[in-house]
């Protein structure tokens, strides 16, 4: 017997009691009601005992030895032997997540993550052994629970089964087919009019064809003749104009039935796929209680909208951004008691995450009662870490000044705690939010609390997209992304840092040329004078224009996978099918367009045209050093932690000139130097290794795979790279 | 060395090939078999949508019953030069792991079960694509290693 599918089966079994621990146990800690604490006891011993009836069944071990030392530890707190206490919770906490830890590991076939024994000896010492063995008449194992299968049980409403999210998948690209083969259908009806107008037509030339014969003379014997012929043509056109008139009105009869089947067959598709997000607020309390917990501040959280549903693939993307987002609140947003009473404010902080629907459109609200962030502070930083300069930080009103969070290397806390503080910053959570096509909004009043809005899409099964024409091609934006669409006159062009720019609605936003953009063909075809549309895209500190040749339509279609793969290349989001089967791709916006790293539009342009370099080396001190020569000497530098990284630089902007290290991991410099010659388009890019290998070997390896200069890091001085690489640019002049 | 090769029956659009038989594929003058675990169909050739940016191997995505799959050159593969379709020209689909894509080979030959005793290592030099070298009538035949082919096409990616 193929025990697989079982394995599967048990650990998310597994995973939902001891989320039933989980929930039990916080609830212990604030139900008051003796009945409402014995339900909650009873429910989580039940999970439990689940847990190692399973475990034993499929012979993991250890997971039901684990389990069943937890269950005797509840089955004495049922039994009222053991009082409920920190300790106790802390314990079973603990237990819970090894045995997740311990099923995850079962499954997949790994040995055991923990020591068992360890663990198990660790709990709270069994209270038979603190009391008398005298006063216990009955045997020490806890009595046998009712047997009650998992917790969905008692729900009457709605039996349910597991469907494999692939084949839900598979559903709704079948019924998505069924949208597109509707629409032949449709199609084809038109034609059917056509034709019947044309049988119509042909009737009517018959009739004009009788009135002229009419009007000619004929012997009686011609005349019955053609009379005979007519009555025949007359007939037969007749019989044709009934049939095609029937099999119209049943065809279009059908159609229209049709199109309401396919209509609810993809609406009931799409609805099986949206779950409540109460699956992504079940591990709220419990991050919120450790961390409290853990920073000795004192929080109340609620929860709100629990029932509220969401595409499964939308709530796995903000389980994290969620999850941040509360941590951040606890961690930042929260004063300590103290503080807060010094404030005139609760001891206890108050934490709100709320899911409401409207529309199209899911909002969930962090907010909490806190210190609130203040727009000067951000200000401060955000100079301070050359993010923005002092001058334009000063200048930036305060609802933008709180967007600076969201910027990238951006980290308000001043120390950087283990907290909320570990890398995953706001500009990844407004980057997860832009790739699932919403958004992220922040308000705060300083010493009141802040609130942070994610604005999500109902579902990713249909995606509102603008559909615009570059060259012969046609390409697909999603409209989350865009922010409007601009006429912009070639007159209207200036330049800045050697981009193009325009002054629009007081803002400066960069040009750039969809087609030059996508490589596709020569950007001359629209560079003459008059009117272009552009597409505005990009954050509200980096907006940017996208010109393009022709906007065609704005529509909800489905959006496919590109596959696993073109999975690498990330300018693509999907793929598109029209009504007449053609496929149009998805641009995904952000990764379109070169990131302009530390270099905001704010900056005052210097140089006419600034060149580009890329450094790529993976220590950070040698690219770090490098970096600092190339930009004191005037140029943009971009930096690249190692080959790959390098590639998908040059792949994602303009770079005029490579510098790279030949150790690196994933890709070194010489295979890199390799891969950028059997590029055409990077066939003449100067590339300039730069390395610690000194050998003759080395550089003549270096120069066979196509580097142009070779530099030893042992005889490294600025002045002879910085010559080296002008020779190079110039050179490609 | 005789022929080491049963023929079997060609999978009809919308069938399964024969796991433990071979497909028989043409590319210029070459012939290469490709493992029939992993050949899903083969379909006549329409023109692909081309994606921007992605190398010469990838000629575009084609819409197969709703999936996108994307189509690999294989003459491109080999290092030939492209080739203009002609009647021949044929779409493979192949599933491989978690990757699904469209082989494009100039003409589908046979479904045959090779006789895997009589498979040689591949020759030195150009190979990363083949996992063995057999023969099929009187002609050199390349094995075609579908995981090497993903990995050398996600390589150019």
């Amino acid at each position: 017997m193929d025990l697989a599918a079982f394995h599967q089966q048990f650990r998310e079994e597994a995973a939902e009691n001891v989320r039933v621990l989980q929930d039990g146990l916080l609830a212990l800690e604030t139900e008051a009601g003796a009945g409402q604490r014995r339900a909650t006891v009873d429910r989580i011993f039940r999970a439990m005992h689940t847990i190692k009836g399973s475990a034993r069944v499929l012979g993991f071990e250890p997971i039901s030895r684990l389990a069943h030392a937890l269950e005797n530890l509840l089955g004495e707190l049922r039994q009222e032997r053991r009082v409920f206490d920190r300790p106790l919770a802390d314990a079973l906490l603990r237990g819970g997540d090894a045995i997740l830890a311990l099923s995850d590991a079962a499954v997949a076939g790994r040995a055991p993550p923990l020591d068992v024994e360890a663990l198990i000896a660790s709990l709270p010492a069994s209270a038979e052994a603190a009391t008398p063995p005298a006063a216990l008449a009955s045997p020490a194992a806890p009595p046998e629970p009712p047997r009650v299968a998992p917790p969905s049980s008692p729900r009457a409403a709605g039996q349910t089964v597991r469907v494999r999210v692939d084949r839900l998948d598979r559903m709704l690209n079948l019924a998505g087919e069924l949208v597109v083969s509707q629409q032949t259908l449709a199609n084809h009806a038109d034609e059917l009019r056509t034709l019947q107008a044309a049988v119509e037509q042909q009737l009517h030339a018959l009739r004009q064809l009788e009135a002229e014969l009419a009007r000619l003379r004929f012997s009686p014997m011609q005349r019955q003749a053609l009379d005979l012929r007519l009555a025949a043509a007359h007939e037969a056109g007749a019989r044709a104009s009934l049939l095609v008139q029937q099999q119209t009105e049943r065809f279009s009869r059908h159609t229209g039935q049709h199109e309401l089947l396919v209509r609810d067959l993809e609406q009931e598709v799409m609805a099986a796929r949206l779950l409540p997000i109460a699956t992504v607020f079940g591990g709220l309390p419990r991050a919120v209680r450790d961390l409290a917990q853990a920073t000795g501040k004192q929080v109340r959280l609620s929860l709100h909208g629990e029932t509220v549903e969401l595409d499964r693939k939308v709530l796995e993307a903000i389980a994290d951004p969620l999850l941040h987002l509360v941590r951040n609140a606890v961690d930042h947003g929260i004063e300590m008691p103290e503080e807060r009473q010094a404030a005139g404010k609760a001891p206890q902080g108050h934490l709100t995450v709320r899911a409401e629907a409207a529309s199209s459109e899911v909002r969930v609200v962090v907010t909490d009662d806190g210190r609130g962030i203040d727009p000067q502070h951000l200000r401060e930083q955000a100079a301070r870490r050359g993010i923005i300069s002092a001058e334009s930080a000063a200048h930036l009103p305060d609802h933008e000044a709180l967007d600076l969070i969201f910027a990238p290397g951006f980290s308000t806390a001043s120390v950087i705690t283990d907290i909320s503080g570990r890398g995953v910053g706001m500009d990844v959570v407004r980057q997860n939010l832009a790739e699932l096509g919403g958004r992220v909004e922040v308000e705060s009043q300083p010493g009141l609390g802040t609130s942070v809005t994610l604005i999500l899409p109902l579902t990713l099964v249909t995606t509102r997209i603008l559909l615009v024409r570059v060259g012969r091609d046609s390409f697909a934006l999603p409209v989350s992304a865009c922010r409007g669409v601009i006429w912009i006159d070639r007159q209207q062009v200036q330049s800045l840092e050697g981009q193009p720019i325009v002054e629009h609605e007081g803002r400066t936003v960069a040009v750039r040329n969809l087609a030059e953009l996508l490589g596709t063909e020569a950007p001359a075809t629209n560079s003459g004078a008059g009117r272009t549309p552009a597409v505005l895209t990009g954050g509200p500190q980096r907006l940017v224009a996208l010109l393009v040749d022709e906007l065609l339509d704005e529509r909800e279609v489905v959006v496919k996978p590109l596959g696993a793969l073109l999975a690498p290349q990330r300018r693509f989001g999907g793929a598109v099918q029209l009504g007449d089967g053609c496929l149009v791709l998805l641009l995904n916006p952000a990764h379109l367009i070169p990131s302009v790293r530390n270099t905001p539009l704010e900056t005052p342009a210097t140089a006419p045209r600034v060149r580009r370099l890329l450094v790529a080396d993976d220590s950070f001190a040698t690219r770090e050093l490098i970096r600092s020569v190339l930009q004191s000497a005037g140029y943009e530098v971009v930096v690249a932690v190692d080959g790959a990284d390098a590639l998908e630089a040059l792949r994602s902007e303009p770079i005029d000139l490579v510098i790279s290290d030949v150790e690196m991991p994933r890709l070194n410099g010489f295979e890199l130097v390799t891969r950028i010659r059997a590029e055409r388009e990077f066939h003449h890019l100067p590339v300039v290794l730069v390395t610690s290998l000194a050998s003759e070997e080395h550089r003549r390896r270096g120069l066979e795979a196509g580097a142009q200069a070779y530099i030893v890091k042992s005889q490294f001085d600025q002045q002879s790279l910085l010559e080296v690489i002008r020779r190079l640019l110039g050179d490609e002049r | 060395m005789s022929d080491c090769a049963t023929p079997v029956l060609i999978p009809e659009e919308g069938q399964h090939g024969d796991p433990s038989a071979s497909l028989i594929v043409r590319t210029g003058i070459e012939w290469y078999a490709l493992p029939g675990a992993c050949v899903r169909e083969v379909i006549r050739w329409r023109a692909p949508t081309p994606v921007p940016g992605t190398p010469a191997v990838i000629p575009g995505i084609i819409n197969q019953r709703g999936s996108i799959v994307p189509v690999v050159d294989l003459r491109i593969a080999l290092g030939f030069p492209a080739s203009a379709p002609e009647r021949s020209t044929r779409f493979v689909l192949l599933h491989h792991e978690t990757v699904a894509l469209a082989l494009l080979v100039d003409a589908v030959i046979d479904l045959v079960l090779l006789d895997e005793d009589t498979f040689e290592p591949p020759p030195a030099g150009r190979v990363r694509l083949l996992a063995a070298v057999s023969r099929y009538e009187q002609r050199p035949l390349g094995v075609i290693d579908p995981g090497a082919l993903i990995a050398a096409v996600q390589e150019g990616l």
